[in-house]
């Protein structure tokens, strides 16, 4: 069980995961949550992250107000990779997964490596803006 | 420090006192095992890797053996590249196709003796094991008690809902 290694080596199976995951592993238990919000380190180099996202169009700032540099929310998060999204699955089966509703993902395929699929995060913030991640300009 | 070694084959004996013989390149891939030869030359007694059952530590020669001809990563090598991507290769990923005990022991075996590539694609494994799945779904996978409070779930929910257009 994961929670027996030693938390060294849990950091290091941390390092290997993306921001994304490691959002949703940090929301498991105390422990883990504690070991990734304690190594800012691991997560602002993680896959995914963003620690200054761009303000939505029209804003000034990003239209967070509950985010600070060096901290793991969803807001941190712009862009979702992996396998598991990659070949099979279809935008519904990713919403399934993903649970909130007020996202639009799309799929990309990256410039460098064509069989690679990215799932984009579009932000929705409340019914007049969009805030688009940084990969927009793959489209 | 001693004289090199020619020897072609050493013995590593597990921690339930099972003698393999293996050949030195294989061996080596170990970094622990490569220093203690370097240090001590001819080595002739079985080598005790303590930490390590006789099932994980022929897993592991399995491995050494596969990849000894795999180039030897820099000793100081702090490359986050290895780290961004989760690809591990098609043999590696059968070879980790095993149950959660055992891989985490491969883990624990890889870290002692300072296997790096293998502790990466053993990490790996694991961080795709946890890639897509749900709070709930990593706790029923890890067998991880849920012992946050209403309170602490409350301020996660909040951390992470959305800003609201006002």
């Amino acid at each position: 069980m994961v929670l027996n290694l030693p938390s060294e080596l849990r950091l290091e199976i941390y390092t290997h995961c993306t921001a994304y995951s490691l959002l949703l592993l940090s929301q498991t238990c105390r422990l883990v949550r504690a070991e990734i919000l304690s190594s800012p380190h691991i997560f602002t180099k993680s896959y995914g992250y963003s620690s200054s996202p761009r303000p939505a169009r029209g804003h000034r700032q990003a239209p967070y107000p509950n985010r600070r540099g060096g901290i793991l929310t969803i807001h941190n998060i712009t862009s979702i990779s992996g396998h598991f999204d990659a070949q099979s699955q279809t935008e519904s089966q990713v919403r399934a997964i993903l649970g909130w509703p007020d996202r639009v993902l799309r799929q990309c395929r990256d410039r460098m490596n064509p069989k690679r699929v990215h799932w984009q995060l579009y932000f929705h913030y409340g019914t007049k803006f969009w805030w688009e991640n940084e990969y927009l300009t793959y489209l | 420090m001693a004289t090199p070694s020619t020897q072609a084959t050493v013995k590593l004996q597990s921690n339930d006192n099972v003698v393999i013989e293996v050949e030195r390149a294989i061996a080596e891939r170990s970094v622990l095992i490569k220093n203690m030869l370097e240090d001590c030359g001819e080595v002739t007694d079985a080598i005790p890797i303590s930490n390590v059952n006789e099932s994980i530590l022929r897993k592991v020669i399995e491995w050494c053996e596969h990849h000894k001809n795999d180039p030897v990563a820099a000793e100081n090598e702090n490359d986050d590249s290895r780290k961004k991507t989760t690809d591990i290769d098609e043999w590696d990923q059968k070879f980790m196709n095993v149950d959660q005990e055992m891989l985490f022991e491969i883990i624990l075996a890889a870290n002692f003796l300072d296997i790096k590539p293998l502790l990466d694609t053993g990490c790996k494994t694991v961080a795709n094991m946890i890639k897509g799945k749900s709070p709930e779904e990593i706790r029923k996978l890890f067998n991880i008690q849920n012992d946050f409070t209403p309170e602490e779930e409350e301020q996660i929910r909040r951390e992470n809902e959305w800003a609201e257009d006002r």
